[in-house]
């Protein structure tokens, strides 16, 4: 596996660690005590975008070997899933241009960045495997958005480094998934009968 | 009405075809442990009585704060299953008994936690209170139990002797778990809160409970 250190998100202090903890310190237990207890959440996301355990195990794998390497990237105490998650949609959108050899598109949502805080309320009654197949029925694209903010907690900032796309884009695939997962989540209460 | 992002949430972290297996878990910690870089250059240069100083301390200190793999799901599983049985239930076959009974009959070790962890846990998150402290038999395996009210969730602590192997930290049969082994036990944490906040607690009563037992 090859390494592209230009692909590891940097820290905002620019990586610089404190004098003593490189030398002094043993990586390993940082990286166990910091990196380890957010692999179930980093391969739930994983298994939710790539829909194959095989796949997904070797995504994790990957980026946890990745975020081993360049843990010297990583500042302590800061956002580590976050950190994590970064790495793994570096190394998931590598393999997807692999693929397709197909390159980045502008974004039509640009234009749309509309940032009224809008979160729909779920009704009760729904299981969560009717929610997670409403999630399931909207682009991906918007799905990523909404796990990432909704699940994750991430910020705007962090969201678009780990997607690589700018602010504005986040921000309107963030209210148009809202909103489609809010029809979507809509079209099922009626059927089971439950009032919002 | 549940908050839309509470509710996708537990929705995600409940799937079991979203969950890792445990095998994995194992084999990816495994690997990771393997290509981890260990101490070396300047390392070299510290003082060999620095070395030997730290040495002394961590014997004396006892604390070997590392959450723990090898083969160790069949344990997690055990802890686990004696979380959801003892404290969430109560529907183990055998009745509790208390911790000093335990320490007599069946581990000395017990005795240090029923002192330990503190009624009240300052956590970077929040603080856990102690509801609860016994010792009870789940499978086979008799362990120290400590039930602790964390994070809105009852959350447990169980200790147990350390042979054979601890576990990985990661999601088993549904629910959060952790470990870190203290001198000649292995001490679980579970409960259906996040990692981050298992993480935390394990941060605070580690230490303490390692020096404690290191002594036993």
């Amino acid at each position: 596996m090859s390494l592209d250190s230009r692909r590891i998100p940097r820290h905002p202090n620019g990586g610089m660690l404190s004098s003593e903890e490189p030398a002094t310190q043993d990586r390993w237990a940082t990286f166990e005590r910091e990196a380890l207890p957010h692999v179930d959440r980093l391969y739930r996301l994983a298994m939710w975008f790539v829909r194959n355990r095989t796949e997904a195990e070797d995504l994790v794998q990957e980026t946890m070997v990745q975020a081993l390497q360049s843990f010297h990237r990583y500042q302590s105490g800061t956002n580590c899933r976050a950190w994590l998650t970064t790495i793994l949609q570096h190394v998931r959108s590598d393999r997807q241009r692999s693929r397709m050899r197909s390159p980045l598109l502008e974004d039509p949502d640009d234009r749309m960045a509309q940032t009224a805080p809008f979160v729909p309320p779920i009704p009760q009654g729904l299981t969560d495997e009717e929610i997670l197949a409403a999630l399931a029925r909207i682009p991906p694209h918007f799905q990523e958005v909404i796990l990432l903010c909704d699940v994750e907690e991430f910020t705007y900032k962090e969201i678009a480094e780990a997607l690589s796309i700018p602010l504005g884009t986040v921000m309107s695939r963030l209210h148009r998934g809202r909103a489609q997962l809010r029809a979507e989540l809509d079209g099922l209460a009626p059927v089971r009968g439950v009032k919002e | 009405m549940d908050s839309f992002a509470n509710r996708l949430r537990q929705a995600i972290d409940r799937s079991p075809d979203l969950a890792p297996s445990p095998e994995f878990m194992t084999a990816l910690r495994r690997d990771l442990e393997a290509q981890a870089p260990r101490r070396q250059s300047r390392m070299r240069t510290v003082h060999w009585l620095g070395i030997a100083a730290s040495l002394v301390l961590a014997v004396v200190a006892g604390v070997a704060y590392r959450v723990y793999v090898r083969s160790g799901a069949d344990l997690a599983r055990a802890a686990v299953g004696d979380h959801r049985n003892c404290a969430l239930k109560f529907n183990l076959a055998e009745k509790p008994v208390t911790l000093e009974e335990a320490a007599q009959k069946y581990n000395p070790a017990f005795r240090v936690v029923e002192h330990l962890p503190a009624d009240d846990v300052p956590t970077s998150v929040g603080v856990a209170h102690v509801l609860e402290r016994h010792s009870c038999l789940y499978n086979g395996r008799r362990f120290a139990h400590v039930v602790l009210k964390y994070q809105g969730a009852v959350v447990s602590l169980m200790m147990t002797s350390a042979e054979g192997a601890a576990a990985a930290p990661g999601s088993v049969d549904g629910m959060n778990v952790t470990a870190f082994r203290a001198g000649t036990q292995v001490v679980f944490l579970a409960g259906d809160v996040s990692m981050t906040d298992l993480v935390a607690l394990v941060d605070s009563i580690s230490g303490p409970l390692a020096r404690a037992l290191a002594t036993v």
